[in-house]
């Protein structure tokens, strides 16, 4: 049978996981506001779906997969930034001074929402295709399909050196 | 091959300027969620046949109390405490002495303050009570309890909970009048000693744990029958509450008939008699962005919209809402959808629990430090009538 954690339980788990769920969302969302709301409702869910979460000690695993689904949700929302990067780099077309190049915070915003989730799920959380798919709720057709687009953009904005050709499919 | 991407990704994450987390914003946030996202199922089987598989404990006194119309004894004022002072919303205000409030409940008899050394809804020791009078008279009860859920009915002087007696599941209805136990009923064997628990007229419901079996109790008569409820939440008025894709509902408990059917997502709360309901939208105010909140009358279906997120309000004993921030009472009537909004004079206040006095700063490796920043006082926290805060 399991118990809802007390207040005490719960304001240990949130600071304990706190950092490591933060840095995820930014990497997805790329803005702190909604960082910091994404995990605030992952956690919040996680505490209110206690009888699924069933221990503390499920609980981190339980807020990172519904902090995934959660802004898997908020990308499926009409009009979310209109799936379009908010700011648009010119292609460079060609390497450059690498100097010169964006960070790779700057190339994520130039992807698409979910496109920006495929490479923080895969090359950030680790996750192979298959979760990724059931994460975000799409075929992992769609996830092979998004990460070849993406680390395709990616290898433009951020030079070869960083992504060489071939390294789509790895 | 994309190793270097990994390296960067991880590189760009651990020098994020981590903010501090803000536990008890979440914890509010999470308890309003969890409020209203249990489901209730079966609810029209619920009311048919109560098969006595439990015996009466003991019952002592049961007729001491006599229903009475809560507006007429807890008024129909917005009830709250900042801190451990209870503000009835006409101006009024009478003090607790305790170290904090943890909730509060209408009774028919005044207000039903639970107390302890902290604030924590769920554990933190002892939880006491005091039967706090429509004219400001504070009476501290016999009554202290520990780690369990309770529950009233704002039309009777009873507050219900359940305990655990050498591994028999106990119903006690506690009269706050007489400040006695009233009934005290064997439910079935559990291993556990947490219970979900509403009160509704001679009837209450209680359930063993989140994942056991839900009783139904005729607490007068001792008879103890399973109920098809698989959560026991929103009983309120007799009636329940229950969700499905797409669907919300409120229905007849004795009857089983479906009252209102709204189509919508999340959940419905309902005002402490049980006319009307919230819906609860886990995802409203999402990105920040304030969204309305829907309430429904019950008997006519008519719906108005009040601002903000639905777990940001309280109930009036009759079924208007309320809430407080900022030094403003803001009280809405559920009928017209009119909201008016007044200074209030309380202490800096704030809903949530736990939260640091100082921002917290998280390093790379995830240590925690507040730099050079003085603690301000902890603001009092801030307790909503007609909210329940118990996990």
């Amino acid at each position: 049978m399991s118990r809802p954690p007390t207040d005490d339980e719960f304001s240990e788990l949130v600071h304990a996981c706190w950092a490591g769920l933060y840095r995820t969302a930014y990497l997805m969302l790329g803005d702190a506001a909604e960082a910091e709301d994404l995990v605030q409702t992952a956690l919040a869910k996680t505490y209110a779906n206690w009888r699924r979460v069933r221990s503390i000690e499920a609980a981190p695993g339980y807020a990172r997969t519904t902090l995934v689904n959660t802004a898997s949700s908020w990308f499926r929302k009409k009009g979310w930034r209109n799936e379009q990067p908010t700011l648009v780099l010119p292609d460079a077309g060609h390497e450059t001074d690498p100097s010169t190049r964006p960070t790779v915070l700057d190339a994520l915003a130039q992807l698409p929402p979910r496109q920006r989730a495929v490479i923080v799920l895969r090359y950030y959380e680790d996750l192979s295709i298959a979760q990724v798919a059931t994460a975000l709720g799409v075929t992992e057709g769609t996830v092979k399909s998004q990460t070849s687009a993406a680390i395709e953009r990616l290898r433009t904005l951020l030079g070869e050196a960083v992504l060489p050709i071939g390294a789509t499919h790895d | 091959m994309t190793e270097r991407l990994n390296d960067l990704l991880v590189e760009e994450a651990d020098g994020l300027d981590v903010p501090a987390p803000p536990a008890g914003a979440i914890l509010h946030r999470a308890r309003g969620l969890r409020r209203r996202r249990q489901g209730l199922v079966g609810i029209a089987a619920a009311a048919a046949a109560v098969v006595a598989i439990g015996g009466v404990a003991a019952l002592t006194g049961g007729d001491s109390g006599t229903a009475a119309d809560p507006a007429a004894t807890t008024g129909s004022a917005p009830t709250f405490t900042v801190g451990t002072t209870l503000y009835f919303g006409d101006g009024h205000t009478a003090e607790i002495d305790d170290k904090a409030v943890k909730s509060i409940y209408y009774t028919s008899a005044g207000v039903l303050v639970r107390h302890g050394n902290n604030s924590w809804s769920d554990g933190g020791g002892p939880q006491r009570f005091s039967l706090v009078s429509p004219d400001g008279t504070v009476h501290p009860l016999g009554l202290v309890t520990e780690e369990t859920v309770h529950a009233t009915d704002p039309a009777q002087p009873y507050v219900v909970y359940g305990q655990n007696v050498d591994g028999t599941l106990q119903l006690v209805v506690y009269d706050v009048t007489a400040d006695r136990e009233a009934a005290r009923v064997d439910v079935g064997d559990t291993k556990g000693n947490w219970f979900p628990v509403a009160l509704d007229g001679d009837t209450a419901y209680v359930q063993d744990g989140y994942d056991g079996d839900t009783y139904a109790v005729q607490w007068r008569t001792g008879d103890v029958g399973p109920s098809d409820l698989s959560s026991i939440w929103e009983v309120a008025g007799g009636h329940a509450t229950s969700a499905s894709a797409g669907h919300l509902e409120v229905t007849d408990l004795a009857t089983g008939k479906t009252l209102l059917d709204v189509a919508a997502n999340g959940s419905l709360d309902l005002s402490p008699d049980g006319r009307f309901a919230i819906v609860v939208d886990e995802d409203a105010g999402m990105s920040g962005k304030p969204t309305p909140s829907d309430v429904y009358d019950v008997a006519t279906g008519s719906h108005v919209s009040v601002p903000g997120a639905a777990y940001d309000w309280g109930w009036t004993a009759d079924g208007d809402l309320f809430k407080v921030a900022g030094g403003k009472l803001t009280t809405c009537d559920s009928v017209t959808g009119d909201c008016a909004t007044t200074d209030v004079d309380v202490p800096d206040s704030d809903g949530a629990q736990n939260e640091p006095a100082c921002p917290v700063r998280i390093g790379k490796h995830g240590e925690a430090s507040t730099g050079d920043c003085e603690p301000a006082p902890d603001p009092a926290e801030v307790r909503l009538g007609g909210r329940v805060y118990e996990s």
